[in-house]
């Protein structure tokens, strides 16, 4: 094998582990069986860093073990973050705001489900009641249910909301990536993403008033109440991302092409 | 050649020819580099292809068959075969286009 091949090979080495799984074998097959030139090299090189921004990965396990353990770790944070500690005096104009806010992010979390394909819907349709068992299964486990008929006040009610949106965000986000997997016409996935992404949003702007309102209570504001919005902030943006990388690449663009 | 996007990045041209190779024949990648040598001149170099075929697969544009002599095949599907239709027939639109503008005209300023 000649250097020139050699660090040819070598060169794959900088390309991501998914896209190596798939193409790194061929791509050897190549590369020995042809001369390397210096444009070769060059554009391996291009070429991985390209991989890198543009490969689809997958729901990878790593992504979905986050997403599982940040809704654990969200509901283990509900009874803390919203005890009787957040009785505090607030403005109930800036808690309806929040209130609102977290409905319709909710709401536009659970809209993809009147959006998609026969297929996906009844995937979902089985899912859901799966992932609520298991939702409730995790709040019993970490007494939040059975705490939550004494919690706080209204600003401890207005945290709920955002509790539950980034829950629903992720719930309904395996019918956003199976629905890119099935339809290749990339349209109906891509609404079913931007209705997540939209559900990001309003889920983080949601949280300000009621930031605001526990900031101003600082000292008698648990610290879990500001973990438990980075937390929801967090989930769902990265809940909201991988919905969007999975479905752009299936966008139907040849008139783009 | 079509104007390159965001989306499809320096492999737009790219993505193009292996369709029309594909559009042939299920092809690997070895028979696609010297395909689109000889029906276009342009010469693919390994990086740049599979960054193409990964675009195209993840598009479920072309698909690959089953390996054959330590060779993996790719194939069009309808959706990539409707999808370079259409892109041909706009490719025909500006040649066309093209063609009228560039004939010399007589009697203007």
């Amino acid at each position: 094998m000649s250097p020139a091949t050699a660090l040819a090979r070598a060169l794959l080495a900088l390309y991501p582990p998914t896209w190596r799984d798939r193409y790194a074998e061929e791509v050897t097959d190549l590369i020995t069986s042809r001369p390397v030139r210096p444009r070769t090299l060059l554009t391996l090189a291009t070429g991985a860093a390209d991989a890198w921004i543009h490969h689809r990965h997958p729901l990878t396990l790593t992504r979905a073990a986050l997403l599982a353990l940040a809704a654990v770790v969200l509901a283990a944070l509900w009874n803390p973050a919203i005890d009787e500690r957040l009785t505090q005096p607030a403005d109930p104009a800036l808690l309806t705001t929040a209130t609102t806010l977290f409905i319709a992010a909710a709401a536009q979390a659970v809209l993809p489900l009147l959006t998609t394909r026969r297929l996906t819907r009844a995937a979902v349709l089985l899912a859901l009641p799966a992932g609520a068992a298991a939702l409730y299964s995790t709040l019993a486990l970490t007494g939040a249910l059975t705490e939550y008929g004494h919690a706080g006040g209204p600003v401890a009610h207005a945290t709920l909301g955002g509790l539950l949106a980034p829950l629903l965000i992720t719930l309904a986000l395996p019918l956003t990536t199976t629905a890119a997997g099935h339809d290749h016409s990339g349209a109906t996935p891509r609404t079913a993403a931007t209705c997540l992404a939209v559900a990001a949003i309003l889920n983080t702007i949601a949280w300000l008033p009621v930031l605001a309102v526990l900031s101003a209570a600082l000292p008698r504001t648990p610290w879990t109440a500001f973990a438990a919005a980075a937390l929801s902030i967090g989930m769902s943006a990265l809940a909201a991302t991988t919905a969007l990388t999975r479905t752009r690449t299936t966008r139907p663009r040849l008139a783009a092409l | 050649m079509p104007r390159k996007t965001p989306e499809l990045g320096r492999f737009t041209d790219v993505a193009l020819l292996v369709l029309i190779s594909l559009a042939e024949s299920p092809k690997h990648g070895y028979r696609m580099i010297a395909d689109i040598e000889t029906f276009s001149g342009t010469v693919l170099e390994p990086g740049t292809l599979y960054g193409a075929l990964m675009r195209l697969e993840q598009r479920g544009w072309i698909t690959p068959l089953p390996t054959t002599e330590r060779r993996k095949p790719y194939r069009i599907t309808d959706p990539g075969r409707a999808a370079l239709t259409e892109q041909l027939a706009t490719l025909r639109r500006i040649e066309q286009t093209a063609a009228l503008r560039i004939q010399p005209t007589w009697g203007t300023a």
